[in-house]
């Protein structure tokens, strides 16, 4: 790609460099501090007219502001400065080439003041698109072939071979390969890794999983090395007959998580003290506790990472309604007195759970396996699960909000935040307690489902997918805001 | 920056702006003002994005050439998945390599095997005796693991595996509890023991063979037949109080290994605790969850198989 600017640009860099554009950039275009909004706000006018517009631009050689409505260009030609930059996007125009230049120096400094703008105000880092290096570049050259997702081929699907009972795996395996974010991160190749070829990292070989099922090729995979992997890594697991898809997925998730920092230097591991491998940034959530002593109000609360949220299935009849229950306060009763530490003594008090953060992939566990000294049942009440999710209801700003009394219009916290979520995996247990199958049904792409069975893929509607029994749910966030993660 | 002087003070604008907003038709004007600037603004945006893709050949890089897709069409019948396999055939069977044994095995039953060949399972126990009497391996690798071939049904394919059938053939008719030893036919493994089922005791290990052992098995001794358990660490027939105490008396004298045992799964364990248990209150919750303590039983954690 050519974005090397001009022979005028580079003659203007060669002779006053890129301070210019710097500064003028700094302030005029994406303010990176409370002075240059200052800055911006007083002094953005045209210097002929007065006006702030249209379009306003500033002369990379000297200071003056103008509109584009035939101010800067007066400008530009009486006094032979041929470059000025449009303060709204800080792209230059060169009056010799007639058009607006692109140069990647110029560019970098601009992405790097549009994330600092973004810190300064304290907002989530704006969208920006991908720009490809020198050697992606050619790479993208070289590679004219472009192979694209659509809802009428088999890219991104492959079945699974059941290995022995392995449908647990099949099922879980299914879910990941079909998680938006993750399947970004590893088709992007994203993870770097210190053990590469040596066949002993969980995520190396998740990583080759994804080109597998993006090939093309059509016949089953046979997952034996990942199964291998994932019993050496959780020897819980290794050995039970029939296994359960819910401690499969959290003991890969474990895994995984481990095995993100076979690649990653010490000091990069740890953010705000919390672990930021891909695995914890999509699937860890944090759930608040409030113990409140009944005699004194006193509140204690903790915050508890989780990855999954397990549900009792009996007696509400919707995925809400078990949420619902689920963040209600509770009374503890006598029988389970707590120390209260203001009152130094034990009390009665309620407990109520919440969710303070939210990860990008909510997992939701039904309890439908009861096993106690007395019986070993599989609970088949029918839950119903939405496809699209709001999870406001149960974040913990919201719960203060409603507990305080304050009118939901006017909530104080959250109410630019979107907690919307779609589905896009539900894993089915088919059968009897001692006797059962798993299957699993995924989302390729926005109204695109398939039915996976081992090593049979099938189309299937949402309506088929809402109708099933549900044991695991998965649900995207819908709309992703964007880390800023500058220094 | 100290060149630049601004037109009008802050404070100068802040008084401008309340008087002139006092107007309603002002405040009307402002706002339309605002709205066709934002939107000025955002279709500018486009064509700035649209414009770099074209002058830079960003667009046409990215776009390349849409590949033939004719071949990955999704097949739409009833009697076909999506590939175009019919729903009725099962699917052929394949051979892949035990990556633990390194030797061919049957796709569909490769499971139960790696179970075997870890040690894991129903067999477990009486091959890891077999491992014990073979003396003490490198703790977390199983590649030494002892051949189990009498009994295991899934080798299939390559000229050594068919000879190994033929013996299995012959092995089958006369399968008995104590079918142990075949000394001819354990080649591989001729210094073996052949008492390995009841001879493994603690007393006749060093340290370092007690705490390799110990890594990879549950080690309970039973109180009836004075064996050792040899079923994983995590065996649900013995409590990990038990556990706990078997190590503490065994592995007396070397309190600090002791002590780094329990958890130890690998070389190089997590830097950071992951929050894998769920996040319902449950009976398995961690203990670095801090108090209050957890008491929520309606949410206890339930699963299939859950032996724990």
């Amino acid at each position: 790609m050519n974005d090397n600017g001009c022979i005028h640009l580079s003659n203007f860099k060669a002779a006053k460099g890129t301070n210019p554009y710097k500064i003028v950039h700094a302030f005029f275009v994406s303010c990176t501090s409370f002075e240059a909004r200052r800055y911006k706000a007083t002094s953005c006018l045209c210097f002929a007219c007065g006006q702030p517009g249209p379009r306003m631009h500033s002369c990379l050689h000297c200071i003056y502001f103008a509109c584009y409505a035939g101010h800067i260009q007066e400008h530009s030609k009486s006094k032979k400065h041929f470059l000025y930059v449009d303060l709204s996007y800080g792209n230059v125009y060169c009056t010799q080439c007639q058009d607006y230049i692109y140069d990647r120096e110029l560019t970098e400094i601009a992405m790097s003041h549009r994330l600092k703008e973004a810190k300064s105000l304290g907002i989530s880092a704006p969208f920006m698109p991908w720009l490809p290096n020198t050697n992606e570049a050619l790479a993208l050259r070289r590679l004219r072939k472009r192979r694209l997702i659509s809802p009428h081929t088999t890219i991104g699907l492959r079945g699974l071979q059941n290995l022995g009972s392995t449908c647990f795996m099949n099922c879980i395996v299914q879910t990941l390969i079909h998680t938006p974010l993750l399947r970004d991160y590893f088709l992007g190749e994203k993870h770097k890794c210190k053990a590469q070829g040596t066949g002993k990292c969980l995520v190396c070989e998740v990583s080759k999983l994804f080109q597998e099922f993006y090939s093309g090729a059509k016949t089953p995979l046979t997952l034996h090395r990942l199964l291998h992997l994932i019993w050496t890594h959780a020897r819980h697991l290794a050995g039970y007959e029939q296994q359960d898809a819910h401690e499969f997925f959290i003991a890969t998730l474990d895994v995984l998580h481990r095995h993100c920092m076979n690649g990653v230097e010490d000091t990069e591991k740890k953010e705000n003290g919390r672990c930021n491998c891909i695995i914890d940034q999509i699937f860890t959530g944090g759930l608040q506790s409030d113990v409140v002593c009944t005699s004194c109000s006193g509140v204690s609360t903790t915050i508890d990472p989780f990855w999954d949220i397990s549900l009792d299935v009996a007696g509400p009849g919707s995925l809400q309604a078990c949420l619902e229950r689920f963040t209600r306060a509770e009374h503890l009763g006598s029988a389970a007195k707590i120390k209260c530490s203001k009152c130094r003594a034990y009390r009665e008090s309620t407990k109520q759970l919440t969710l303070e953060t939210l990860p990008i992939v909510a997992s939701f566990h039904l309890k439908r396996f009861e096993h106690s000294s007395q019986i070993d049942r599989k609970i088949s009440a029918f839950v119903s699960f939405p496809a699209e999710l709001d999870m406001t209801p149960f974040m913990s700003s919201h719960r203060r909000a409603v507990d305080v009394g304050v009118d939901n219009n006017n909530a104080p916290e959250g109410i630019f935040e979107d907690n919307r979520y779609s589905l896009f995996a539900v894993v089915n247990h088919l059968g009897s307690l001692d006797a059962g199958h798993y299957t699993a049904y995924v989302r390729q792409m926005k109204g695109s489902w398939f039915k996976c069975d081992d090593h049979m893929i099938t189309r299937a509607s949402l309506r088929e997918v809402l109708d099933s029994e549900g044991y695991l749910l998965f649900y995207h966030k819908t709309v992703l805001e964007y880390e800023c993660d500058v220094s | 920056m100290s060149t630049i002087v601004s037109e009008l003070s802050m404070n100068d604008l802040n008084n401008k702006f309340f008087e002139i907003m006092q107007s309603e038709s002002n405040a009307e004007e402002a706002a339309n003002f605002i709205y066709d600037s934002v939107f000025d603004d955002v279709t500018v945006g486009f064509l700035f994005e649209f414009h770099h893709g074209l002058k830079t050949g960003l667009s046409d890089l990215l776009e390349g050439e849409k590949e033939d897709d004719d071949v990955y069409k999704i097949v739409n019948t009833p009697e076909c998945d999506v590939f175009g396999f019919s729903i009725m055939k099962k699917t052929p069977d394949s051979n892949c390599s035990c990556p633990n044994c390194e030797r061919p095995v049957s796709a569909t039953r490769f499971a139960p095997h790696l179970e075997k060949c870890m040690g894991m399972g129903r067999n477990s126990s009486r091959i890891a005796s077999r491992r014990i009497a073979s003396n003490s391996r490198e703790p977390t690798s199983y590649a030494g693991l002892l051949s189990d071939d009498e009994d295991d049904a899934d080798w299939a394919g390559g000229s050594l595996q068919s000879e190994r059938r033929k013996r299995r053939i012959k092995n089958n008719n006369n399968r008995k509890p104590n079918k142990l030893h075949n000394g001819n036919n354990r080649n591989n493994n001729g210094n073996q023991s052949t008492d390995a089922d009841g001879g493994a005791t603690y007393e006749t290990m060093t340290a370092n063979e007690k705490k390799n052992l110990l890594l990879q098995i549950c080690g309970v001794v039973s109180e009836h037949t004075k064996k050792l358990c040899t079923r994983s660490t995590r065996c649900p027939q013995h409590t990990e109080e038990q556990r706990r105490l078997l190590r503490n008396t065994v592995l007396e004298p070397s309190t600090p290994e002791s002590a780094s045992m329990t958890g130890a799964d690998e070389a190089g364990s997590p830097p950071d605790s992951s929050p894998s248990s769920s996040c319902s209150s449950s009976s398995r919750k961690r203990d670095r969850h801090r108090p209050p303590p957890k008491m929520k039983n309606k949410r206890e954690r339930v699963s299939p198989n859950d032996r724990d």
